[in-house]
């Protein structure tokens, strides 16, 4: 039913996802204008997992969790696969050691009703280096674990729990 | 008979009630105005409440209490079927809110950065 689409780099999969039919993944290797909550960037250089995922028209009451099942099952993939402790911040980050490895951000189309809703993942997997702004406040898979990681792995292992979750409340 | 209405993000606690000879006292957050119930004068107040099912229709309110974080329209603007009006920040979700018809904007209620609850007017339609 999940139907993936991969991009080398576009402006922000959360805004291009907009144009897509629900339950469409789309993955992009790099992000030129990557956002997160209130237009704040979000550093998405290439080695970095960046995906959305578009969602049907749901009760935006309900839609209020959906973020929180997102840094669940990101925060699942990592325990899974990895000797690391994230931590949920709620509602929308997963930290490792204290510093964000990973940003949600669910936006919601609204007319009347809820039209259809996009979940972005930006998630901290193969990035070296950060700018100095972000260094004491972000981290990577990569840096703590001095390996390179699968993202392809890591985003299938995510969007089959994220499914998994979403169809309890949708 | 109270009513609570809110204009442009403030609420009012509103009661109606009869006085005797014919005249009616509005009080509005305590305080109290006496109308004739015949004069023009009460003819003449502009109208607090939504005016008419058609105008609640085309109004564009809050889905759920948050803070505008973007406008993108003005007031007199035409705007279309699904164009995107603004965003409303709440529950850590950004929310576009988008046009349900074709139209020109009449009002715009809520200011950048403004703290907005459920069922509050963002914008109304000509």
């Amino acid at each position: 039913m999940i139907s993936i689409k991969r991009f080398k780099k576009i402006s922000s999969t959360n805004e291009k996802a907009k144009g897509f039919k629900p339950w469409t993944v789309l993955v992009a290797e790099e992000q030129g204008a990557g956002y997160g909550r209130k237009g704040s960037q979000w550093f998405s250089p290439k080695g970095g997992l960046y995906f959305s995922l578009v969602l049907p028209k749901s009760d935006i009451h309900d839609l209020q969790i959906l973020t929180i099942l997102a840094g669940f099952a990101v925060a699942k993939a990592i325990k899974d696969n990895f000797d690391l402790e994230p931590l949920i911040k709620l509602p929308n980050d997963v930290l490792i050691n204290g510093k964000k490895v990973c940003g949600i951000l669910t936006e919601n189309i609204v007319g009347k009703e809820v039209k259809f809703s996009v979940i972005g993942i930006g998630l901290n997997t193969n990035i070296k280096e950060f700018p100095a702004d972000l260094k004491k406040t972000a981290t990577s898979l990569q840096l703590e674990l001095k390996k390179e990681i699968n993202n392809e792995k890591i985003m299938k292992e995510v969007v089959l729990e994220l499914e998994k979750q979403l169809k309890t409340i949708i | 008979m109270t009513l609570k209405i809110t204009i442009k993000g403030k609420e009012y606690e509103v009661d109606v009630s009869e006085e005797p000879g014919g005249k009616i006292k509005v009080r509005i957050n305590g305080q109290d105005y006496v109308f004739n119930a015949n004069s023009k004068e009460v003819v003449a107040q502009e109208p607090l409440t939504i005016s008419s099912a058609e105008s609640a229709e085309k109004d564009v309110k809050a889905p759920l209490n948050g803070t505008v974080s973007e406008i993108f329209v003005k007031e007199k603007d035409d705007v279309k079927k699904g164009q995107k009006l603004l965003t409303l920040s709440a529950m850590k979700m950004e929310n576009e809110i988008v046009s349900e018809t074709n139209g020109k904007i009449k009002k715009i209620f809520v200011k950048k950065g403004q703290n907005v609850k459920e069922g509050n007017i963002l914008i109304s339609f000509l």
